[in-house]
């Protein structure tokens, strides 16, 4: 699990091997409560395929704080899903109020 | 709040962390700035989305001072939040309570065997020294205790007490007005059980009874006994 604040931006590289080379790709990274709602995305991030593995920088801006989201990865050749992927690790994101100290 | 140097208080801590379930850890520490803490502790727990208590034992700083109350909150394993607590904390020496007047008693000697214990003393805030002897009379040997007992008294009413007990000690005869020691230490918790802890919490202001008696016993036979009394001024 991985512990980030509200409102910070983090860039995750995805690791992603399209064959053949030359195919128009675009990968999103989103994280979500649920599994459906994107509480935050990279939007669609372009590239093209290489035939082989390549790392994609995919920028997101930390959702609001008190939960705890899983991490997506969707990948499109040509406009099309072409894998959905979940992420091992979920990302937390806490709140913390202010302490009060009693002796 | 004010505390004494060297002890161990525990900071009870309220406070959320959302959401449930995150492996959490809470830092407190002492120090003059953030950046040179002289004293911490840390405890570990597990967020629960809502409010919730968190306490610590913390160590207070040897020298004394005002000390900031920092805190440091983990979770996840990583630094998370910082904050500084409201009040600060001062870190005093132990109060001094001064045994003014001390008055003794005439011995009260409970047998006429010759035998009979006697002490000396020395007091500090919290600690009684004190040495006993036994007068052996020409011609007597044999194996003695010395019990000193304490009282610390509210009119008739006991607020504290303790008692010591020597290991037996061999006697041996004497001519008359010779001395020897038996036993000298410390009798580092007369207070032990009794309601008022001198130790850690300054005891009400005011002068209290405060009574030791000396009990020389040979055999299980009281031989003498000597009581002193005298007052205690707590300011």
């Amino acid at each position: 699990m991985k512990v980030f604040t509200a409102g910070a931006v983090k860039t995750a590289i995805a690791r992603i091997d399209v064959d053949p080379a030359g195919l128009p790709c675009t990968a999103e990274l989103w994280l979500s409560r649920d599994g459906v709602t994107k509480h935050a995305t990279s939007g669609q991030v372009n590239f093209t395929s290489t035939g082989a593995q390549e790392d994609i920088s995919l920028s997101v801006t930390m959702p609001a704080g008190g939960y705890l989201y899983s991490v997506y990865l969707d990948i499109y050749i040509a406009g099309g899903l072409v894998g959905a992927y979940q992420g091992t690790d979920d990302i937390a994101i806490p709140t913390a109020s202010n302490p009060e100290v009693v002796w | 709040m004010a505390f004494e140097t060297g002890e161990t208080r525990i900071a009870s801590v309220s406070l959320a962390v959302t959401p449930a379930g995150l492996p959490c850890a809470l830092n407190v520490y002492l120090g003059l700035s953030e950046d040179a803490p002289v004293s911490y502790g840390q405890t570990g727990f597990t967020s629960s989305g809502v409010s919730q208590q968190v306490q610590v034992s913390v160590p207070m700083p040897a020298a004394p001072g005002t000390y900031h109350v920092y805190l440091d909150l983990y979770v996840g394993g990583e630094l998370f939040r910082q904050y500084q607590a409201l009040g600060d904390v001062e870190v005093a020496e132990p109060y001094p309570i001064e045994f003014t007047g001390f008055t003794v008693s005439p011995f009260t000697i409970k047998a006429d065997s010759g035998w009979w214990g006697v002490s000396y003393y020395a007091v500090s805030w919290h600690q009684i020294r004190w040495y006993a002897s036994q007068r052996v009379p020409e011609g007597e040997t044999g194996s003695a205790n010395i019990r000193v007992q304490f009282q610390y008294k509210s009119g008739s009413t006991v607020i504290a007490s303790g008692s010591y007990t020597t290991t037996p000690q061999t006697v041996q005869p004497s001519g008359s007005g010779y001395y020897f020691p038996v036993g000298s230490g410390a009798v580092g918790q007369p207070y032990a059980g009794a309601s008022l802890s001198l130790g850690s919490t300054k005891p009400p202001t005011g002068t209290w009874t405060y009574t030791m008696t000396v009990t020389a016993d040979v055999g299980g036979v009281v031989k003498g006994m000597a009581v002193f009394e005298g007052t205690v001024q707590v300011t």
